[in-house]
């Protein structure tokens, strides 16, 4: 925001510019007999002066109404689709796919199938809006293993069998491999430089709509002892404000794929295990990244249940622990051969 | 520091100061500790009328001794003990609020800061019968609430509503509109809040470092003297309105994680007496209605005297909170004049 | 004794320029015009009227100490005001008949407990019509963390909907539910977005506006104010002098143009004594901010509401449940009798309501 364009007397203008405060965040957090002594404005000048300052603050995100939300007139705050998962059951649980705006969390234990599912993110993105794409690439970056190269080929040939709804011709069009940027990140700065400047540049360019982040958890808890929990959440949150608010100014959908954590006392963490009194386990990172996920989903593996449908492989169960706008139930799944599909019955068991 | 203006007293006219001020003399205290002859020579003035001016700005402006017998007896005629209702708390205090002294409250969030406000307020208005003046910047006070208290008391229609009129509340939202209020209160206000019958006995103002807190931190340099003054307009109205203030603020925690009241060093002189006010943590439930207050500054009653007390019968069980009330009362050397 | 200049809401600069000139009280000033009053503090014309407006103003507006009224106005003013129901009628009760008006709440909890529910659930019902015991206002929802999803408000709005439409007996309620259906709870429902903590403050420096633009607003949901304030601050004490300074706001606010302010905050793990507990998040201080506090939590599969700070009602907790519907009663076993009683919950406020009146009238 530049100072000289507010709608202000020249004069105030100027003395506002002497003392050296050149943004919003400085005016603002200034206390009123603060910002007279700085700028030996009277009183009411300092008011008028921090109307005008509110007020372009203001103008990036007037007032509406939900019922303009609602009727889609505001795209940019409530974009009024989803992206889809590829699997009806799976878009069903989560009403109709994975929100635009936000960070969705999936945690699971390893070989839950947590990759797949992002993977499978990756090639759906790139459909038109029609099929429950956002016609655009996604970025995936590792920090745990090498990228699953093999396995994102493979989905890709079968990817009529996933997508069935839409045309072979329209599908061929796509390029889906080479839509999808894969970005390695060995410690917490290559992370932090990968999304702050290398991932706003893909998706400025309109190249990318999806950023998928394979995991967060691996960097974070080991470049941290246990006893700096303190900078560990500083940074945590830093690395999850910087996400959020990529999601929310490119309307891109943010997936990051977490590990999980056993529950090492119950008893003392009664309060915060989410309500679910029978689990072993709970996703990574604690309280200082749950407060900052809109949606968290979690992958089990079912052993000892039969397989569903005739699929093959040990059947995963995708659960909803957290989101504001989806009730806590789960979904059978498997994994197969075109991906991650789940099965509407008899899975879908409210557990509130 | 006075400066010298024109009318302060008789003879000083405007040519008179413009020709002191030319000596460098501005204040009353330079006028007071200059050589009057060689300053009658060299600003070529009177020494009669140097000499008159002198000694009637000297009459103005110096303290008069008292003895210490009048004081007692002035003591003695007018300080009221006002009883706060609840047996505890009156014994901390050395059996209640006295007039003419700061009286401080200090506590966590929901340690019962304002619940003892009220709490106060209701036991003076419907017990004592007396007015009292509510300055309230956190929005907390609820009158649904007081009604309630005043319940327990009485069950007499027509008392509950005198009761609540002798309370009288204010809101204020920045230090300016409690400087404003505090002011008028001492230049014109007392006969206004006062209901007819009764004499105001009790300022409240809760929170004060709600509003203290927004002028001090920062770069603010007159945070500090803006506290001080606030300071001393409450002392000069417990002093010349006789009445007893009770002021609440919060807590912070030193580097040892031990509780300190807030608003710092300077501020802890000013309140008289201060008490603790903590919630009794009981392991398993985040719920509790019982709190401890603690001395933690008397000039009656020895440090770290520490009661425990039930926030709710204070405002539910009427006949044990009456009983208590009275009992403070037996208690008071002199009961409230009026 | 006088009313001292430094007292005085102006420049600290030209305060200190006023007192070494010898300008000590207000009556100093009272009888100086501009001109004169520049050049005997060395201040500036522009300076000199704004004081001499400051000082004037003070002794014009009279004596009154400031807008004070007697507890037995302030009671009357009290029950004009109300209070939103929450659709819980437990939590209702504990609160003394729902969610004060005029007063400010703060909400904390755990992520997935239910908060922002319940600010949902609050901006739906507050715009319940008043002859089914609702207070017909506007709410203004001003998101910070993004989860203010319109999926969620649709479905509640609707059950509200369905629920007075159940409930309506005589004609009156019947012609105002034509004025109570989705889309009028969506057209009545204002949202903010605020990315940053500077947006936030701008927005909440410009609310008194819209307020008085919008005066059916009843209530202004905050949700969260944790989230922009724990990132980006290095400076710590600088964010508690900026919270100290919007709950001083948000208080003014709720007084001035009878709404309730709904604050949600983020829970935050504190090591102590070898035990880590959680506790509400921005540090202690922040504690005092709101009036009353409300912490959601979990016990087993539980959810469950503490009331754990109020200067007017006793502590205590009761279970609550979020239904695909919104905020609701706990069904116990003694399903026959829960669900007609939680099915009357506004009708129930109405009862309260005229109960209330009738005291109010006689005494």
């Amino acid at each position: 925001m530049d100072i000289g364009h507010l709608e202000l007397n020249p004069r105030i203008i100027n003395a506002v510019k002497k003392a050296n405060l050149r943004s919003a965040r400085d005016i603002l957090s200034l206390s009123d007999s603060d910002l007279q002594r700085l700028t030996h404005l009277s009183a009411s000048n300092v008011r008028s002066v921090r109307s005008a300052v509110a007020l372009a603050c203001r103008s990036r995100s007037p007032a509406v109404t939900a019922l303009q939300l609602y009727r889609g007139e505001r795209p940019a705050l409530e974009p009024g689709h989803k992206l889809t998962t590829g699997c009806p059951a799976l878009d069903s649980l989560l009403r109709g796919g994975v929100s635009l705006t936000g960070i969705t969390e999936l945690a699971g234990e390893s070989g839950a199938g947590k990759t797949q599912l992002g993977l499978q993110l990756c090639l759906t993105v790139q459909y038109p809006r029609e099929y429950g794409g956002l016609s655009s690439g996604a970025v995936f970056i590792c920090t745990e293993d090498s990228f699953p190269i093999k396995r994102l080929r493979q989905l890709i040939t079968l990817q009529s069998r996933l997508k069935a709804d839409c045309p072979e011709d329209q599908r061929r069009r796509i390029p889906f491999s080479d839509n999808i940027y894969v970005e390695h990140a060995a410690d917490l700065g290559a992370l932090q430089t990968c999304i702050s400047q290398r991932v706003p540049i893909l998706l400025s360019q309109g190249l990318v709509r999806l950023v998928v982040v394979d995991s967060v958890a691996a960097l974070f808890r080991c470049e941290f002892r246990p006893e700096e929990t303190v900078e560990r959440a500083r940074h945590l949150l830093a690395f999850a404000s910087t996400l959020h608010r990529l999601s929310h100014s490119f309307c891109a959908p943010v997936l990051c794929i977490n590990q999980v954590t056993d529950v090492v006392d119950p008893s003392g963490l009664a309060v915060s295990n989410m309500g679910l009194a029978e689990t072993k386990v709970l996703p990574a990172l604690g309280m200082a990244w749950a407060n900052q996920v809109l949606v968290r989903l979690m992958l089990r593996r079912m052993e000892g249940h039969k397989s569903v449908d005739g699929w093959s492989g040990t059947p995963r169960k995708l659960e909803v622990l957290l989101a504001p706008h989806l009730p806590r139930t789960s979904c059978l799944c498997s994994i197969v051969e075109e991906g991650v599909r789940g099965s509407f019955t008899p899975g879908s068991t409210p557990l509130d | 520091m006075v400066f010298l203006r024109e009318g302060l007293c008789p003879g000083l006219t405007g040519e008179f100061i413009q020709a002191l001020r030319a000596k460098d003399i501005t204040t009353v205290e330079d006028l007071v500790f200059a050589d009057t002859e060689e300053l009658a020579q060299k600003c070529s003035v009177s020494y009669k009328a140097l000499l008159a001016v002198r000694r009637v700005l000297l009459a103005q402006h110096s303290a008069f001794p008292v003895s210490g017998a009048d004081l007692y007896e002035e003591l003695l005629s007018s300080t009221a003990i006002l009883s706060t209702g609840n047996a505890s708390l009156d014994k901390l205090l050395d059996s209640g609020l006295y007039t003419g002294e700061l009286t401080e409250l200090v506590g966590a969030p929901g340690s019962g800061k304002t619940q003892v406000c009220c709490g106060v307020s209701v036991n003076i208005a419907c017990e004592l019968k007396q007015s009292v003046l509510y300055v309230d910047s956190t929005g907390g006070l609820s009158a649904e609430h007081l009604l309630q208290m005043v319940k327990a008391k009485t069950n007499n229609m027509e008392e509950q509503v005198e009761a609540l009129k002798r309370i009288q509340v204010t809101r204020v939202f920045d230090i300016f509109s409690l400087f404003e209020c505090l002011h008028n209160l001492r230049s014109t206000g007392i006969a206004q809040v006062v209901a007819r019958g009764s004499s105001l006995k009790a300022v409240i103002v809760d929170s004060v470092s709600a509003v203290l807190a927004l002028a001090l931190g920062g770069k603010q340099t007159e945070g500090m003297s803006l506290m001080m003054q606030i300071a001393g307009e409450l002392r000069t109205i417990a002093k010349d309105l006789n009445v007893a203030v009770l002021v609440t603020n919060h807590v912070t925690r030193d580097s040892n994680g031990m509780l300190k009241a807030g608003l710092g060093q300077s501020w802890s002189h000013v309140p008289r007496t201060r008490i603790l006010l903590q919630r009794v943590e009981q392991s398993g439930s985040t719920c509790c209605n019982l709190r401890t207050a603690t001395v933690i500054k008397s000039s009656r009653q020895p440090c770290h005297l520490t009661e425990e007390f039930d926030m709710i019968s204070w405002a539910q069980s009427g006949d044990e909170v009456s009983g208590s009330g009275s009992q403070g009362k037996r208690k008071l050397p002199i009961d409230s004049p009026s | 004794m006088q009313r001292t200049v430094s007292s005085l809401p102006i420049a600290p600069p030209v305060k200190v320029k006023l007192i070494s000139s010898g300008f000590q009280y207000v009556a100093d000033l009272c009888d100086l015009r501009p001109l004169q009053l520049s050049k005997e503090a060395g201040i500036s014309q522009q300076e000199a009227v704004d004081v001499l407006q400051e000082v004037r103003g003070k002794r014009d507006q009279g004596v009154a100490p400031g807008g004070g009224l007697t507890a037995l106005e302030l009671f009357e003013k009290e029950q004009g005001l109300g209070s939103i129901v929450t659709f819980c009628s437990a939590l209702d009760s504990v609160l003394g008949g729902g969610l004060p008006v005029g007063k400010t709440s703060e909400v904390c909890g755990a992520p997935g407990v239910g908060k922002t529910q319940l600010c949902i659930q609050l901006a739906v019902d507050v715009q319940i019509p008043l002859c089914f015991g609702g207070l017909g206002g506007h709410a203004v929802y001003i998101d910070t963390e993004g989860s203010f999803l319109v999926q969620r408000v649709v479905d509640m709005a609707e059950a509200a909907v369905k629920h007075c439409s159940l409930l309506a007996e005589d004609t009156e309620q019947r012609e105002a539910l034509k004025g109570f259906t989705l889309e009028t709870i969506l057209s009545n429902l204002f949202l903010f977005r605020c990315h940053d903590y500077v947006e936030l403050l701008a927005e909440i420096y410009l609310l008194p506006d819209f307020l008085a633009q919008h005066p059916e607003v009843r209530l202004v949901v905050i949700d969260s104010i944790a989230f922009p304030f724990r990132h980006d601050f290095e400076d710590l004490s600088q964010r508690t002098r900026l919270l100290n300074g919007l709950a001083q706001q948000l208080i003014q606010m709720a007084t001035q143009h009878n709404i309730a302010v709904v604050l949600t905050n983020q829970m935050t793990t504190k090591v102590g004594n070898g035990q880590s507990k959680l506790v509400p998040a921005l540090g202690e201080s922040w504690g005092h901010a709101a009036t009353q506090r409300l912490i959601l939590h979990w016990e087993g599969q539980q959810r469950l509401a503490s009331l754990y700070k109020s200067p007017s009602h006793p502590e205590a907790t009761v279970p609550y449940q979020i239904t695909g519907e919104g905020f609701r009663d706990v069904i116990t076993t003694d399903c026959l009798n829960v669900s007609a009683d939680s099915s009357a919950i506004p009708s129930g406020n109405a009862c309260k309501r005229l109960r209330l009146e009738g005291d109010n009238s006689h005494i």
